[in-house]
Protein backbone atom coordinates (compact mmCIF):
# COMPACT_ATOMS: atom_id res chain seq x y z
CA UNK A 1 0.00 0.00 0.00
CA UNK A 2 1.42 3.38 -0.95
CA UNK A 3 1.44 5.92 1.85
CA UNK A 4 0.64 9.51 0.89
CA UNK A 5 3.38 12.04 1.68
CA UNK A 6 1.41 13.88 4.41
CA UNK A 7 1.16 10.71 6.49
CA UNK A 8 4.91 10.18 6.52
CA UNK A 9 5.56 13.25 8.65
CA UNK A 10 8.39 12.34 10.98
CA UNK A 11 7.61 12.67 14.68
CA UNK A 12 3.94 13.37 14.06
CA UNK A 13 1.77 13.57 17.18
CA UNK A 14 -0.95 11.71 15.30
CA UNK A 15 -0.75 9.89 12.01
CA UNK A 16 -3.48 8.20 10.03
CA UNK A 17 -2.40 5.88 7.23
CA UNK A 18 -5.22 5.01 4.81
CA UNK A 19 -7.75 4.76 7.64
CA UNK A 20 -11.27 3.65 6.79
CA UNK A 21 -13.84 3.93 9.55
CA UNK A 22 -17.50 4.47 10.26
CA UNK A 23 -20.46 3.25 12.24
CA UNK A 24 -21.27 -0.42 11.79
CA UNK A 25 -21.76 -1.08 8.08
CA UNK A 26 -21.71 2.66 7.26
CA UNK A 27 -18.18 3.66 6.22
CA UNK A 28 -17.51 7.41 6.47
CA UNK A 29 -13.72 7.77 6.33
CA UNK A 30 -12.34 6.35 3.11
CA UNK A 31 -8.63 5.45 3.25
CA UNK A 32 -7.90 8.78 4.88
CA UNK A 33 -4.25 9.71 5.41
CA UNK A 34 -3.01 12.71 7.34
CA UNK A 35 -0.70 13.74 10.15
CA UNK A 36 -0.91 16.18 13.04
CA UNK A 37 2.47 17.74 13.79
CA UNK A 38 3.62 18.68 17.27
CA UNK A 39 2.68 22.24 18.33
CA UNK A 40 0.35 22.96 15.42
CA UNK A 41 -3.32 23.81 15.24
CA UNK A 42 -4.64 21.82 12.30
CA UNK A 43 -8.03 22.98 11.08
CA UNK A 44 -10.23 20.34 9.46
CA UNK A 45 -12.76 21.78 7.01
CA UNK A 46 -15.37 20.14 4.85
CA UNK A 47 -19.03 20.10 3.96
CA UNK A 48 -21.61 18.43 6.20
CA UNK A 49 -21.16 14.69 6.02
CA UNK A 50 -17.57 14.89 4.77
CA UNK A 51 -16.35 13.03 7.86
CA UNK A 52 -14.90 15.80 10.04
CA UNK A 53 -16.47 14.72 13.32
CA UNK A 54 -16.02 11.07 12.39
CA UNK A 55 -12.29 11.76 12.00
CA UNK A 56 -12.08 12.97 15.62
CA UNK A 57 -14.24 10.11 16.88
CA UNK A 58 -12.05 7.65 15.01
CA UNK A 59 -8.91 9.04 16.63
CA UNK A 60 -10.70 8.67 19.99
CA UNK A 61 -11.80 5.11 19.26
CA UNK A 62 -15.53 5.80 19.06
CA UNK A 63 -16.03 4.37 15.55
CA UNK A 64 -15.39 1.04 13.89
CA UNK A 65 -12.05 1.10 12.06
CA UNK A 66 -12.23 -1.21 9.06
CA UNK A 67 -8.84 -0.50 7.52
CA UNK A 68 -5.56 1.38 7.83
CA UNK A 69 -3.35 2.23 10.78
CA UNK A 70 -3.59 4.98 13.38
CA UNK A 71 -0.40 6.07 15.17
CA UNK A 72 0.15 8.31 18.15
CA UNK A 73 3.80 9.25 18.58
CA UNK A 74 4.68 6.35 16.27
CA UNK A 75 2.82 3.83 18.45
CA UNK A 76 0.10 1.85 16.67
CA UNK A 77 -3.11 2.56 18.58
CA UNK A 78 -5.53 1.31 15.92
CA UNK A 79 -6.95 -1.44 18.15
CA UNK A 80 -6.83 0.44 21.45
CA UNK A 81 -10.08 0.93 23.36
CA UNK A 82 -11.25 4.50 23.95
CA UNK A 83 -10.27 4.65 27.62
CA UNK A 84 -6.78 3.43 26.77
CA UNK A 85 -6.37 6.16 24.15
CA UNK A 86 -7.42 8.70 26.77
CA UNK A 87 -4.84 7.27 29.15
CA UNK A 88 -2.34 7.52 26.29
CA UNK A 89 -2.77 11.30 26.17
CA UNK A 90 -5.55 11.95 23.65
CA UNK A 91 -8.00 14.59 24.88
CA UNK A 92 -11.31 14.89 23.04
CA UNK A 93 -13.96 17.59 23.35
CA UNK A 94 -17.12 16.41 21.54
CA UNK A 95 -19.53 18.89 20.00
CA UNK A 96 -22.54 17.57 21.92
CA UNK A 97 -23.05 15.60 25.12
CA UNK A 98 -19.65 16.82 26.20
CA UNK A 99 -20.21 17.12 29.95
CA UNK A 100 -21.68 14.78 32.56
CA UNK A 101 -24.99 16.63 32.80
CA UNK A 102 -26.12 14.94 36.01
CA UNK A 103 -22.86 15.58 37.90
CA UNK A 104 -21.73 18.81 39.52
CA UNK A 105 -19.09 20.96 37.83
CA UNK A 106 -16.66 19.88 40.56
CA UNK A 107 -17.35 16.18 39.92
CA UNK A 108 -17.04 16.75 36.18
CA UNK A 109 -13.57 18.18 36.70
CA UNK A 110 -12.81 15.25 39.01
CA UNK A 111 -13.74 12.86 36.23
CA UNK A 112 -11.40 14.75 33.93
CA UNK A 113 -8.59 13.86 36.33
CA UNK A 114 -9.85 10.30 36.87
CA UNK A 115 -6.54 8.81 35.77
CA UNK A 116 -4.40 11.19 37.81
CA UNK A 117 -6.22 11.86 41.09
CA UNK A 118 -3.02 13.03 42.78
CA UNK A 119 -2.68 15.89 40.28
CA UNK A 120 -6.31 16.91 40.52
CA UNK A 121 -5.90 19.99 42.72
CA UNK A 122 -3.17 21.55 40.57
CA UNK A 123 -4.95 20.65 37.33
CA UNK A 124 -8.19 22.15 38.64
CA UNK A 125 -6.47 25.42 39.56
CA UNK A 126 -4.98 25.61 36.06
CA UNK A 127 -8.32 25.13 34.27
CA UNK A 128 -10.12 27.51 36.64
CA UNK A 129 -7.45 30.06 35.83
CA UNK A 130 -8.23 29.51 32.15
CA UNK A 131 -12.01 29.70 32.72
CA UNK A 132 -12.54 31.78 35.92
CA UNK A 133 -16.31 31.69 35.41
CA UNK A 134 -16.38 28.01 36.29
CA UNK A 135 -14.98 28.76 39.74
CA UNK A 136 -18.30 30.35 40.77
CA UNK A 137 -20.21 27.38 39.38
CA UNK A 138 -18.29 24.51 40.98
CA UNK A 139 -21.30 23.34 43.00
CA UNK A 140 -23.80 23.67 40.14
CA UNK A 141 -25.07 20.68 38.19
CA UNK A 142 -23.48 20.69 34.75
CA UNK A 143 -26.88 20.25 33.10
CA UNK A 144 -27.95 23.60 34.55
CA UNK A 145 -25.07 25.56 32.96
CA UNK A 146 -25.53 27.95 30.04
CA UNK A 147 -24.31 26.82 26.62
CA UNK A 148 -21.12 28.86 26.95
CA UNK A 149 -20.37 27.64 30.45
CA UNK A 150 -20.95 24.10 29.32
CA UNK A 151 -18.49 24.53 26.45
CA UNK A 152 -15.92 25.92 28.89
CA UNK A 153 -16.49 22.97 31.19
CA UNK A 154 -16.15 20.48 28.35
CA UNK A 155 -12.74 21.92 27.43
CA UNK A 156 -11.73 22.25 31.09
CA UNK A 157 -12.53 18.67 32.01
CA UNK A 158 -10.58 17.46 28.99
CA UNK A 159 -7.57 19.55 30.04
CA UNK A 160 -7.77 18.09 33.57
CA UNK A 161 -6.14 14.94 32.20
CA UNK A 162 -3.21 16.99 30.85
CA UNK A 163 -3.56 15.59 27.31
CA UNK A 164 -0.69 15.43 24.85
CA UNK A 165 -3.05 15.99 21.90
CA UNK A 166 -6.31 17.93 21.86
CA UNK A 167 -9.23 17.12 19.55
CA UNK A 168 -11.87 19.86 19.40
CA UNK A 169 -15.16 19.33 17.61
CA UNK A 170 -16.97 22.53 16.64
CA UNK A 171 -16.05 24.61 19.70
CA UNK A 172 -17.99 27.65 18.40
CA UNK A 173 -21.28 25.93 17.59
CA UNK A 174 -24.40 27.42 19.19
CA UNK A 175 -22.39 30.09 21.02
CA UNK A 176 -22.88 33.87 21.07
CA UNK A 177 -20.04 35.88 19.44
CA UNK A 178 -18.63 37.08 22.78
CA UNK A 179 -18.48 33.52 24.03
CA UNK A 180 -16.81 32.38 20.80
CA UNK A 181 -14.14 35.04 21.39
CA UNK A 182 -13.57 33.69 24.86
CA UNK A 183 -13.37 30.05 23.75
CA UNK A 184 -11.01 30.75 20.88
CA UNK A 185 -8.79 32.90 23.07
CA UNK A 186 -8.65 29.94 25.46
CA UNK A 187 -7.67 27.57 22.63
CA UNK A 188 -4.81 29.86 21.66
CA UNK A 189 -3.72 30.12 25.27
CA UNK A 190 -3.82 26.34 25.66
CA UNK A 191 -1.62 25.93 22.62
CA UNK A 192 0.77 28.67 23.79
CA UNK A 193 1.12 27.53 27.40
CA UNK A 194 0.80 23.77 27.08
CA UNK A 195 2.45 23.48 23.67
CA UNK A 196 0.17 20.68 22.56
CA UNK A 197 -1.09 20.10 19.02
CA UNK A 198 -4.77 20.71 18.36
CA UNK A 199 -6.90 18.96 15.75
CA UNK A 200 -9.73 21.43 15.27
CA UNK A 201 -13.00 20.79 13.44
CA UNK A 202 -14.81 24.09 12.94
CA UNK A 203 -17.67 25.20 10.69
CA UNK A 204 -16.86 28.84 11.38
CA UNK A 205 -14.10 29.03 8.75
CA UNK A 206 -12.99 32.59 9.52
CA UNK A 207 -12.61 31.87 13.22
CA UNK A 208 -10.79 28.63 12.56
CA UNK A 209 -8.41 30.12 10.02
CA UNK A 210 -7.56 32.95 12.41
CA UNK A 211 -5.89 30.57 14.82
CA UNK A 212 -4.89 27.59 12.63
CA UNK A 213 -1.43 26.88 11.27
CA UNK A 214 -2.52 24.40 8.65
CA UNK A 215 -5.76 23.29 7.01
CA UNK A 216 -6.96 20.00 5.60
CA UNK A 217 -10.18 19.79 3.61
CA UNK A 218 -12.18 16.59 3.69
CA UNK A 219 -14.37 15.47 0.83
CA UNK A 220 -16.34 12.25 1.20
CA UNK A 221 -14.09 10.95 3.93
CA UNK A 222 -10.72 11.63 2.30
CA UNK A 223 -8.25 14.49 2.44
CA UNK A 224 -8.86 16.60 -0.67
CA UNK A 225 -6.48 19.42 0.19
CA UNK A 226 -3.74 20.14 2.72
CA UNK A 227 -2.18 23.60 2.94
CA UNK A 228 -0.90 26.28 5.30
CA UNK A 229 -3.73 28.30 6.79
CA UNK A 230 -2.22 31.52 5.46
CA UNK A 231 -2.47 30.21 1.90
CA UNK A 232 -6.18 29.49 2.01
CA UNK A 233 -8.33 31.44 -0.39
CA UNK A 234 -11.85 31.37 0.91
CA UNK A 235 -13.49 31.52 -2.53
CA UNK A 236 -11.81 28.28 -3.48
CA UNK A 237 -12.78 26.60 -0.24
CA UNK A 238 -16.35 27.50 -0.95
CA UNK A 239 -16.12 25.94 -4.39
CA UNK A 240 -14.54 22.83 -2.95
CA UNK A 241 -17.29 22.42 -0.36
CA UNK A 242 -19.94 23.00 -2.99
CA UNK A 243 -18.72 20.69 -5.73
CA UNK A 244 -17.17 18.08 -3.53
CA UNK A 245 -14.12 17.59 -5.67
CA UNK A 246 -10.64 18.99 -5.81
CA UNK A 247 -11.09 19.60 -9.50
CA UNK A 248 -13.59 22.30 -8.68
CA UNK A 249 -10.94 24.27 -6.84
CA UNK A 250 -7.75 24.35 -8.91
CA UNK A 251 -6.14 27.15 -6.93
CA UNK A 252 -6.13 25.02 -3.83
CA UNK A 253 -4.52 22.10 -5.61
CA UNK A 254 -1.81 24.40 -6.84
CA UNK A 255 -1.12 25.58 -3.31
CA UNK A 256 -1.20 22.16 -1.75
CA UNK A 257 1.68 21.83 0.65
CA UNK A 258 3.96 18.83 1.00
CA UNK A 259 5.24 18.37 4.54
CA UNK B 1 -52.27 3.78 62.64
CA UNK B 2 -48.82 3.63 64.26
CA UNK B 3 -48.76 -0.12 63.58
CA UNK B 4 -49.48 0.52 59.91
CA UNK B 5 -46.64 3.03 59.80
CA UNK B 6 -44.18 0.64 61.49
CA UNK B 7 -45.17 -2.24 59.19
CA UNK B 8 -44.73 0.08 56.21
CA UNK B 9 -41.22 1.08 57.28
CA UNK B 10 -40.10 -2.52 57.79
CA UNK B 11 -41.57 -3.74 54.49
CA UNK B 12 -40.21 -0.70 52.62
CA UNK B 13 -36.75 -1.50 54.01
CA UNK B 14 -36.77 -5.02 52.56
CA UNK B 15 -38.07 -3.82 49.19
CA UNK B 16 -35.78 -0.79 48.96
CA UNK B 17 -32.52 -2.72 49.35
CA UNK B 18 -33.47 -5.00 46.47
CA UNK B 19 -34.92 -2.17 44.37
CA UNK B 20 -31.79 0.03 44.47
CA UNK B 21 -29.86 -2.78 42.77
CA UNK B 22 -32.28 -2.76 39.84
CA UNK B 23 -32.02 1.04 39.59
CA UNK B 24 -28.23 0.93 39.75
CA UNK B 25 -28.07 -1.66 36.97
CA UNK B 26 -30.67 0.14 34.85
CA UNK B 27 -28.82 3.44 35.10
CA UNK B 28 -25.68 1.89 33.62
CA UNK B 29 -26.87 -0.83 31.22
CA UNK B 30 -30.33 0.58 30.39
CA UNK B 31 -32.46 -2.50 30.83
CA UNK B 32 -34.53 -3.85 33.69
CA UNK B 33 -32.88 -7.04 34.88
CA UNK B 34 -35.50 -9.58 35.94
CA UNK B 35 -32.77 -11.96 37.11
CA UNK B 36 -32.14 -9.46 39.90
CA UNK B 37 -35.03 -10.96 41.85
CA UNK B 38 -33.35 -14.37 41.65
CA UNK B 39 -30.13 -12.82 42.97
CA UNK B 40 -32.19 -11.84 46.03
CA UNK B 41 -33.50 -15.41 46.43
CA UNK B 42 -30.03 -16.85 45.87
CA UNK B 43 -28.61 -14.42 48.40
CA UNK B 44 -31.14 -15.60 50.95
CA UNK B 45 -30.05 -19.21 50.40
CA UNK B 46 -26.34 -18.31 50.52
CA UNK B 47 -26.91 -16.65 53.88
CA UNK B 48 -28.85 -19.69 55.07
CA UNK B 49 -26.05 -22.01 53.93
CA UNK B 50 -23.39 -19.85 55.60
CA UNK B 51 -25.46 -19.86 58.79
CA UNK B 52 -25.48 -23.65 58.52
CA UNK B 53 -21.69 -23.54 58.80
CA UNK B 54 -22.07 -21.90 62.18
CA UNK B 55 -21.30 -18.34 61.08
CA UNK B 56 -22.95 -15.35 62.73
CA UNK B 57 -25.56 -13.36 60.83
CA UNK B 58 -23.39 -10.38 59.87
CA UNK B 59 -20.59 -12.60 58.52
CA UNK B 60 -23.01 -14.99 56.78
CA UNK B 61 -24.80 -12.07 55.13
CA UNK B 62 -21.51 -10.45 54.07
CA UNK B 63 -20.33 -13.73 52.50
CA UNK B 64 -23.68 -14.09 50.76
CA UNK B 65 -23.44 -10.54 49.41
CA UNK B 66 -19.95 -11.15 48.03
CA UNK B 67 -20.90 -14.48 46.46
CA UNK B 68 -24.07 -13.10 44.89
CA UNK B 69 -22.13 -10.08 43.62
CA UNK B 70 -19.70 -12.45 41.92
CA UNK B 71 -22.60 -14.45 40.46
CA UNK B 72 -24.00 -11.21 39.01
CA UNK B 73 -20.61 -10.48 37.39
CA UNK B 74 -20.45 -14.00 35.93
CA UNK B 75 -23.97 -13.67 34.49
CA UNK B 76 -22.94 -10.33 32.95
CA UNK B 77 -19.86 -11.87 31.33
CA UNK B 78 -21.68 -14.97 30.05
CA UNK B 79 -25.03 -13.49 29.02
CA UNK B 80 -25.44 -9.73 29.06
CA UNK B 81 -22.02 -8.68 27.78
CA UNK B 82 -22.28 -10.79 24.59
CA UNK B 83 -25.77 -9.33 24.06
CA UNK B 84 -24.72 -5.72 24.67
CA UNK B 85 -25.43 -4.66 21.07
CA UNK B 86 -29.08 -5.74 21.28
CA UNK B 87 -32.05 -3.58 22.13
CA UNK B 88 -33.00 -3.21 25.82
CA UNK B 89 -36.17 -5.25 25.27
CA UNK B 90 -34.13 -8.21 24.02
CA UNK B 91 -31.81 -8.02 27.02
CA UNK B 92 -34.80 -7.81 29.33
CA UNK B 93 -36.22 -11.00 27.83
CA UNK B 94 -32.80 -12.64 28.14
CA UNK B 95 -32.77 -11.63 31.82
CA UNK B 96 -36.12 -13.35 32.21
CA UNK B 97 -34.52 -16.52 30.81
CA UNK B 98 -31.66 -16.19 33.27
CA UNK B 99 -34.23 -15.77 36.06
CA UNK B 100 -36.02 -18.98 35.08
CA UNK B 101 -32.73 -20.88 34.98
CA UNK B 102 -31.82 -19.61 38.46
CA UNK B 103 -35.29 -20.46 39.75
CA UNK B 104 -34.93 -24.07 38.65
CA UNK B 105 -31.34 -24.21 39.87
CA UNK B 106 -32.19 -22.96 43.37
CA UNK B 107 -35.07 -25.44 43.68
CA UNK B 108 -32.85 -28.31 42.45
CA UNK B 109 -29.99 -27.52 44.83
CA UNK B 110 -31.83 -26.41 47.96
CA UNK B 111 -35.12 -28.27 47.53
CA UNK B 112 -38.64 -26.90 47.34
CA UNK B 113 -39.42 -26.92 51.06
CA UNK B 114 -39.65 -23.64 52.93
CA UNK B 115 -36.90 -22.88 55.45
CA UNK B 116 -37.05 -20.50 58.33
CA UNK B 117 -34.07 -18.61 59.73
CA UNK B 118 -33.44 -19.50 63.33
CA UNK B 119 -33.57 -16.12 65.04
CA UNK B 120 -34.68 -15.14 68.51
CA UNK B 121 -36.59 -11.90 68.60
CA UNK B 122 -37.72 -9.65 71.39
CA UNK B 123 -41.00 -7.81 71.15
CA UNK B 124 -41.49 -4.19 72.13
CA UNK B 125 -44.69 -2.24 72.62
CA UNK B 126 -44.94 1.32 71.31
CA UNK B 127 -48.31 2.50 72.55
CA UNK B 128 -50.67 -0.06 71.06
CA UNK B 129 -48.24 -0.96 68.27
CA UNK B 130 -45.82 -3.89 68.29
CA UNK B 131 -42.31 -4.00 66.87
CA UNK B 132 -39.72 -6.74 67.16
CA UNK B 133 -35.97 -6.59 67.54
CA UNK B 134 -35.77 -8.27 64.12
CA UNK B 135 -37.80 -5.42 62.60
CA UNK B 136 -35.43 -2.91 64.15
CA UNK B 137 -32.41 -4.84 62.85
CA UNK B 138 -33.90 -4.97 59.34
CA UNK B 139 -34.54 -1.21 59.30
CA UNK B 140 -31.12 -0.40 60.81
CA UNK B 141 -29.35 -2.65 58.28
CA UNK B 142 -31.20 -1.00 55.42
CA UNK B 143 -30.33 2.49 56.61
CA UNK B 144 -26.67 1.49 57.04
CA UNK B 145 -26.60 -0.09 53.57
CA UNK B 146 -28.10 3.04 51.99
CA UNK B 147 -25.60 5.29 53.76
CA UNK B 148 -22.71 3.10 52.55
CA UNK B 149 -24.06 3.17 48.98
CA UNK B 150 -24.52 6.93 49.13
CA UNK B 151 -20.98 7.46 50.43
CA UNK B 152 -19.59 5.12 47.80
CA UNK B 153 -21.38 6.88 44.94
CA UNK B 154 -20.88 10.45 46.09
CA UNK B 155 -17.67 10.46 48.12
CA UNK B 156 -15.33 8.13 46.25
CA UNK B 157 -13.57 8.45 42.92
CA UNK B 158 -14.85 5.08 41.72
CA UNK B 159 -18.40 5.93 42.77
CA UNK B 160 -18.28 9.22 40.88
CA UNK B 161 -16.85 7.27 37.94
CA UNK B 162 -19.86 4.96 38.14
CA UNK B 163 -22.20 7.94 38.10
CA UNK B 164 -20.27 9.38 35.16
CA UNK B 165 -20.59 6.06 33.33
CA UNK B 166 -24.36 6.06 33.95
CA UNK B 167 -24.59 9.67 32.81
CA UNK B 168 -22.66 9.36 29.54
CA UNK B 169 -20.86 6.11 28.73
CA UNK B 170 -18.92 7.35 25.68
CA UNK B 171 -17.78 10.51 27.42
CA UNK B 172 -16.71 8.47 30.44
CA UNK B 173 -14.53 6.29 28.20
CA UNK B 174 -12.96 9.38 26.64
CA UNK B 175 -11.98 10.48 30.16
CA UNK B 176 -10.05 7.24 30.64
CA UNK B 177 -12.72 5.58 32.77
CA UNK B 178 -12.68 1.85 31.90
CA UNK B 179 -16.36 1.11 31.14
CA UNK B 180 -16.21 -2.69 31.39
CA UNK B 181 -14.40 -2.68 34.75
CA UNK B 182 -16.83 -0.19 36.28
CA UNK B 183 -19.79 -2.05 34.79
CA UNK B 184 -18.51 -5.18 36.55
CA UNK B 185 -18.32 -3.21 39.80
CA UNK B 186 -21.89 -2.05 39.27
CA UNK B 187 -23.07 -5.66 38.81
CA UNK B 188 -21.22 -6.68 41.94
CA UNK B 189 -22.94 -3.94 43.95
CA UNK B 190 -26.34 -4.80 42.45
CA UNK B 191 -25.88 -8.49 43.29
CA UNK B 192 -24.65 -7.74 46.79
CA UNK B 193 -27.62 -5.46 47.53
CA UNK B 194 -30.01 -8.06 46.13
CA UNK B 195 -28.48 -10.68 48.45
CA UNK B 196 -28.81 -8.37 51.44
CA UNK B 197 -32.42 -7.55 50.55
CA UNK B 198 -33.26 -11.20 49.92
CA UNK B 199 -31.83 -12.13 53.30
CA UNK B 200 -33.85 -9.40 55.06
CA UNK B 201 -36.97 -10.50 53.21
CA UNK B 202 -36.45 -14.16 54.12
CA UNK B 203 -35.75 -13.21 57.75
CA UNK B 204 -39.11 -11.49 58.00
CA UNK B 205 -40.98 -14.26 56.15
CA UNK B 206 -39.36 -17.53 55.14
CA UNK B 207 -36.96 -18.87 52.57
CA UNK B 208 -38.42 -20.78 49.63
CA UNK B 209 -37.62 -21.03 45.92
CA UNK B 210 -40.85 -19.28 44.91
CA UNK B 211 -40.34 -16.30 47.20
CA UNK B 212 -39.36 -14.49 44.00
CA UNK B 213 -43.09 -14.14 43.27
CA UNK B 214 -43.55 -12.22 46.52
CA UNK B 215 -40.60 -9.96 45.72
CA UNK B 216 -41.03 -9.37 41.99
CA UNK B 217 -44.11 -7.16 41.91
CA UNK B 218 -43.42 -4.85 44.84
CA UNK B 219 -39.79 -4.35 43.82
CA UNK B 220 -40.60 -3.54 40.21
CA UNK B 221 -43.51 -1.36 41.31
CA UNK B 222 -41.15 0.55 43.62
CA UNK B 223 -38.55 1.20 40.90
CA UNK B 224 -41.28 2.14 38.42
CA UNK B 225 -42.74 4.66 40.85
CA UNK B 226 -39.26 6.02 41.55
CA UNK B 227 -38.17 6.32 37.93
CA UNK B 228 -36.10 3.19 37.12
CA UNK B 229 -32.63 4.74 37.12
CA UNK B 230 -32.94 6.74 40.32
CA UNK B 231 -31.62 5.18 43.52
CA UNK B 232 -33.28 7.81 45.69
CA UNK B 233 -36.42 7.26 43.61
CA UNK B 234 -36.30 3.52 44.25
CA UNK B 235 -36.17 4.13 48.00
CA UNK B 236 -38.99 6.68 47.78
CA UNK B 237 -40.95 4.29 45.58
CA UNK B 238 -40.52 1.50 48.12
CA UNK B 239 -41.79 3.78 50.91
CA UNK B 240 -44.79 5.00 48.91
CA UNK B 241 -45.71 1.50 47.77
CA UNK B 242 -45.29 -0.02 51.21
CA UNK B 243 -47.41 2.68 52.81
CA UNK B 244 -50.12 2.29 50.15
CA UNK B 245 -50.19 -1.49 50.58
CA UNK B 246 -50.22 -1.39 54.37
CA UNK B 247 -52.92 1.28 54.50
CA UNK B 248 -55.04 -0.62 51.96
CA UNK B 249 -54.94 -3.87 53.90
CA UNK B 250 -54.50 -2.47 57.41
CA UNK B 251 -57.29 0.08 57.66
CA UNK B 252 -60.72 -1.01 58.82
CA UNK B 253 -62.73 0.45 55.95
CA UNK B 254 -65.94 -1.08 57.33
CA UNK B 255 -65.65 0.86 60.57
CA UNK B 256 -65.15 4.08 58.60
CA UNK B 257 -68.44 3.65 56.71
CA UNK B 258 -70.55 1.68 59.19
CA UNK B 259 -70.40 -0.13 62.50
CA UNK B 260 -69.30 -3.38 60.86
CA UNK B 261 -65.61 -4.15 60.58
CA UNK B 262 -64.28 -4.84 57.06
CA UNK B 263 -60.67 -5.10 55.87
CA UNK B 264 -59.43 -5.47 52.31
CA UNK B 265 -58.18 -9.09 52.06
CA UNK B 266 -54.38 -9.22 52.21
CA UNK B 267 -54.32 -11.11 48.90
CA UNK B 268 -54.93 -7.71 47.30
CA UNK B 269 -51.44 -6.59 48.32
CA UNK B 270 -50.10 -7.32 44.81
CA UNK B 271 -53.09 -5.66 43.19
CA UNK B 272 -52.12 -2.45 44.96
CA UNK B 273 -48.58 -2.80 43.55
CA UNK B 274 -49.87 -3.33 40.02
CA UNK B 275 -52.33 -0.44 40.36
CA UNK B 276 -49.53 1.87 41.54
CA UNK B 277 -47.35 0.79 38.62
CA UNK B 278 -50.17 1.36 36.10
CA UNK B 279 -50.90 4.80 37.55
CA UNK B 280 -47.24 5.79 37.25
CA UNK B 281 -46.94 4.45 33.71
CA UNK B 282 -50.04 6.43 32.73
CA UNK B 283 -49.13 9.72 34.30
CA UNK B 284 -45.34 9.90 34.57
CA UNK B 285 -43.83 8.23 31.48
CA UNK B 286 -41.13 10.94 31.21
CA UNK B 287 -39.71 9.86 34.56
CA UNK B 288 -38.90 6.44 33.10
CA UNK B 289 -36.65 7.85 30.44
CA UNK B 290 -34.46 9.94 32.67
CA UNK B 291 -30.81 8.87 32.85
CA UNK B 292 -27.96 8.79 35.34
CA UNK B 293 -27.63 7.49 38.87
CA UNK B 294 -29.34 9.89 41.22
Amino acid sequence: MSVPPESRAAGAALRLDAVSAGYGPLVILDRLSMALRPDEILLVLGANGSGKSTLLKTVMGLTTITGGILHKDDVDITRWATHRRAAGGIGYVPQNNNVFAGLSVRDNLGMGAYLQPAKRAAAQEAVLDLFPRLRERLGATAGALSGGERRMLSIALTLMADPAVLLLDEPSSDLAPAMIDLVFAAIQRIRRERRIPVLLVEQNVARGLAIADRVVVLVRGSVAADMPAAAVQRDHLHALFLHGSVGAAPAIQAQRSVP
Amino acid sequence: MLQILLNSIVYASEIAVIAVGISLAYSVVRFANFAHIQYAVLGGYFTYAARGLGLGFPVATAISAVLTGLVAIIVERLVFHPLRGLRPEAKMIASWGVALAFRSGVAAVFGGAARVFDVETDTYLLGDAVITSLDLAVVATTIAAMVVLQLLLYRTRIGTGLRALADNRDLAATRGIPPDRLTALMWFLAGAFAALGGTLFALETRLQPDMDLQILLPVFAAVTIGGLSSIAGAVAGACILSLAQNIAIGVDFGAVLSSRSWFLPSQFRDTIAVAAMVLVLCFRPRQLRSGGVR
